[in-house]
This record gives structure tokens, sequence and C-alpha cells, in this order.
């Protein structure tokens, strides 16, 4: 029982851990889109090495994080991949109005500035 | 008879200028327009700001194409905002891009001052990188 807490325990861990990474490092960091695809992917291999050094006299628990961790970046990536190529289509009713050059200056500056 | 007919006559009127002066019956006024230009993915169509006759703002998006990303969301950003591979700070977040094709609209915050805020950029949050962008012009 203790075996397989200590399982959860360390499968939580390691997913919390990849997840503040690509949060830290792909969305606050990285100031590029190719320094975020660095920083990740630099992320998942230093979290990986570190797994395996971690658990290098802990058998039971190091094949248990191995696949946690290759189904994780398996998701990932496939997440990745999906948004990234699925078109959705909406169409929406449309507000439509005459452009604003026929009214005056002055009501259309009202229509502009932060409303009461 | 005739004071039947005048009777009527004024109860028409008053009903029409009911009608009139309501805000239902206010008009809507398109106040910016934009062209989508790409960014880092292939992008196109028309962004419009209009005010409803309710006193609502909508951002509107005709004939939109936008390659697809992960997590995209639509903000407002000043026209100077780079906007394309920088995360702007100062921004306006409009929600999630309801999607990459087709015809769609987002209201915008009573508080926006559409005059500092002008460009519209569609922004992929894990990838920190602006897909595409509108400068809006007054119409």
């Amino acid at each position: 029982m203790s075996r397989l807490l200590a399982a959860v325990a360390a499968i939580a861990a390691l997913l919390a851990v990849l997840a503040g990474g690509i949060w830290l490092f792909g969305a606050v960091v990285a100031g590029s889109t190719a320094a975020a695809v660095v920083l990740v992917g630099a992320w998942f291999a230093v979290v990986g090495l570190a797994t395996e050094a971690a658990t290098r006299r802990r058998s039971s628990l190091r094949m248990v994080l191995r696949i946690a961790f290759v189904t994780t970046t398996v998701v990932l990536l496939g997440a990745g991949a999906y948004t990234s190529t699925h078109e959705t289509t909406v169409n929406e009713a449309l507000d439509t109005g005459p452009p604003a050059s026929r009214a005056a200056p002055a009501a259309v500056d009202d229509l502009l500035a932060p409303q009461p | 008879m005739l004071r039947r007919t005048l009777v009527l006559t004024l109860m028409l009127c008053a009903a029409a200028l009911a009608v009139l002066s309501s805000p239902a019956a206010a008009r809507n006024v398109e106040l910016l327009r934009g062209t989508v230009r790409p960014l880092s993915h292939s992008a196109s169509g028309t962004a419009a700001v209009v005010s409803t006759g309710s006193g609502r703002r909508v951002l509107t998006l005709r004939s939109f194409r936008l390659d697809p990303g992960p997590r995209v969301r639509v903000w407002l950003v000043p026209r100077s905002a780079q906007g394309d591979g920088q995360l702007p700070k100062d921004r306006v977040d409009l929600g999630k891009l309801k999607g990459t094709r087709g015809n769609q609209q987002y209201t915008i915050p009573k508080s926006v001052d559409l005059r500092k805020y002008s460009s519209v950029v569609f922004w992929c949050v894990p990838f920190t990188s602006g897909l595409a962008r509108a400068d809006l012009r007054r119409s």
C-alpha cells in the first residue's frame, strides 16, 4: 500500500513539475516562440534526467515514472499537434453599422472613450 | 368623427416617438476597421469595432481565417505594441478565439479606451507568440 501511495505521489509530483515548467518557461520567461520551444524542451530534458538519477536505486518507481514521463510527453505533443492543425469554423451573426465618418467627430470620440 | 381621428393620430405619433427614442432604436455605428494580417501564422479577414444601439461595443471578425494554434486569445493592444514576438504587457483580453474560420464577434468591456487600444492581436499563449494582428483605423 505504501508503495502504491509513493508511486501515486511521485507521478503527481512529476506532472506538477512538468506543468509548472511549461507555464514558467513557455508563458512567463520566454520572449519568443523559439525561446519557448527551446526552454520547455530543455526543461523536459532536465526533468527526465533528474527523474532517472533520483530513481536509480528504486527500480519499482523508476519504471512507473518513466511511463508517466513518456505518456505526458506524448500526450502534450499530440495535443499540440492537434490544436495546431485542427480548424474550427464559427458563423455568428455580426453587428454592423454605417461607418463613423458619417457621424460628428465628437460623437465618435465619445463612443471610443470608456463608457459610463 | 374628426375628434376620434385626431385622438388616433396623436396616439400613433406618441407610439412612434416612444419607439424612436428608445435605446433599441438607436443606430449601430462602425467606429474602427482594419485588415487582419499575418504575423507568425497565415491569416486574413476584416476586423471592426461596432457600437451597437444598445450601448455595447463589439469587435467583429468578418471572413476571418487563421492557421490554427494552441490556446489562442484575442487581445486589444495599443498600436505601438509589437505583438509579433514579444508579450505585450499592456493589453485587454477579449477571450479565447472562438474559431479559426468564419464570422465571429467579441464584447469589448465598457472600461476600455478604444482611442488607445486600437490594435487586435491573436496571441498563442503556450508559444508566447502573436499569430496575426489587425491595426484598426477610424471607419
